[in-house]
């Protein structure tokens, strides 16, 4: 199956600062793709755009329409459990029940959040909230993944182990990340897109 | 559908919204016992009973009325800030999902209003009828509380609407005003202007000659489910991040 992302002079514009304009690029499957650039260059724009949660001028194709999200801004329902969230949102995804707990535990077991999964958010970390974050983009395998800012609350260890996953599902799927820190997502077959002041100033395989 | 309702129940009831609902009903419980005057003794109470009826009555449906719709106020602050919009990432995969998630986050606020309402009224009704002499539960009382219930639903969509149109904390202002006018206006013989404000909001008020509103039910119904309607259409129009 044909894995790819189309952005066709999209714009997409604040009234504070910052957004994207008229940008274009394509995006392909079985390689690893980074985005990086400073603060306000339109790197979360553009991975907002793509997954259709704002409104936007221009053309976005991104086939098929199977997009896992981790946001960097989220907001968490503070008195529902880790493992209740998780089933509320795969469940909305229309994923089998039976599969989706498999998934679910499987992943926190990969994280080491298993003793919290019982936990309300109020009472869990910055970081503890991330792992759950990237785990809902992940667990319905879908086929094209966005990912903003995905180490950032991680310790150490848990910055090796959401770079390994992402690293892994990139073999498979489409894989975007927004990230300050390229260095980490170190890969053979990676490519960087950087942009800056919402336009593309360069791109390579690198 | 069931999901996305638990799931906008949990988001609505955070340590903020609990608190306030939490304080609400504790003013609710302190005004409807103190209105009671139940702590004066059945003997006491057993004499002027017509007249501790009415102010037992008065007082406790305005204190029910001025909780509920301030809290629908705060919920429709809450529940559509732009905080609470970032959870739409979650849950919308597709198009048609924006509206059954902003359905659902409706339903869910006017279910919180539903159960603080009921919950007001069975205290209402239990305190004036074990703790007092004077008081038997009458078809007016039900009337008023599904009334109190109307103007909470009003001011839910109406704050739910401006605070997803203009994001910002000015937002809650023209909710409150439009409360302020209600509260202080007369209903039965109210200025020029403001009369226009009774006909399509629900707003009762017990006087002297029994339950005192104006307009149509049935154009105050069209008003709430066109503002819920609309409130829906703005939602899903919205950026979700």
């Amino acid at each position: 199956m044909n894995i790819s992302v189309k952005v066709d002079g999209v714009t997409k514009k604040y009234r504070s600062q910052g957004g994207i304009e008229n940008l274009s690029v394509s995006f392909d499957a079985a390689r690893l793709n980074l985005l990086v650039g400073p603060n306000g260059s339109g790197k979360s724009t553009l991975l907002k755009c793509i997954v259709g949660v704002v409104r936007y001028d221009g053309v976005i194709v991104a086939t098929p329409r199977s997009i896992g999200y981790a946001p960097e801004e989220y907001v968490l329902p503070q008195f529902m459990s880790v493992r209740d969230f998780l089933q509320a949102v795969g469940r909305v995804r229309d994923v089998e029940r039976a599969i989706l707990t498999e998934r679910i535990e499987e992943l926190l077991g990969y994280f080491g959040m298993s003793d919290h999964a019982h936990k309300p958010f109020l009472g869990l970390s910055n970081g503890m909230k991330q792992k759950v974050n990237l785990i809902q983009a992940v667990m319905n395998r879908p086929k094209i993944l966005l990912f903003d800012e995905p180490l950032r609350a991680l310790d150490e260890e848990s910055r090796d182990r959401a770079t390994a996953l992402i690293r892994e599902r990139s073999k498979e799927s489409l894989v975007i990340v927004s990230t300050h820190y390229p260095e980490r997502f170190r890969i053979r077959n990676r490519r960087i897109v950087r942009l800056e002041a919402g336009r593309i100033v360069d791109e390579n395989d690198a | 559908m069931k999901t996305m309702l638990k799931v906008q129940w949990y988001y609505l009831i955070d340590k903020t919204a609990a608190a306030f609902i939490g304080l609400f009903a504790v003013f609710v419980f302190v005004a409807i016992f103190t209105a009671s005057e139940a702590s004066l003794g059945m003997a006491a109470l057993d004499v002027d009973r017509i007249r501790r009826a009415f102010v037992y009555r008065s007082s406790g449906v305005l204190a029910v009325r001025l909780s509920a719709s301030v809290l629908a106020i705060f919920l429709g602050l809450h529940g559509w800030s732009k905080t609470q919009r970032r959870a739409g990432v979650y849950f919308i995969a597709q198009r048609k999902d924006v509206f059954r998630f902003a359905a659902a986050k409706a339903i869910a606020a006017a279910f919180i209003l539903v159960v603080f309402v009921l919950a007001s009224a069975l205290f209402y009704g239990l305190v004036g009828g074990y703790l007092t002499p004077y008081f038997t539960l009458v078809a007016t009382d039900a009337r008023l509380f599904a009334d109190i219930l109307a103007e909470a639903l009003f001011f839910l969509a109406l704050q739910g609407l401006v605070t997803t149109t203009f994001d910002g904390v000015f937002a809650g202002i023209p909710a409150f005003v439009l409360f302020w006018i209600l509260e202080s206006a007369a209903p039965v013989s109210p200025e020029v202007g403001i009369d226009v404000l009774f006909l399509v909001v629900r707003h009762a008020r017990l006087d002297e000659t029994g339950i005192a509103t104006l307009g149509d039910p049935r154009v105050q119904a069209l008003v709430l489910v066109a503002l819920f309607s609309a409130l829906i259409v703005v939602f899903a129009k919205k950026d979700m991040n």
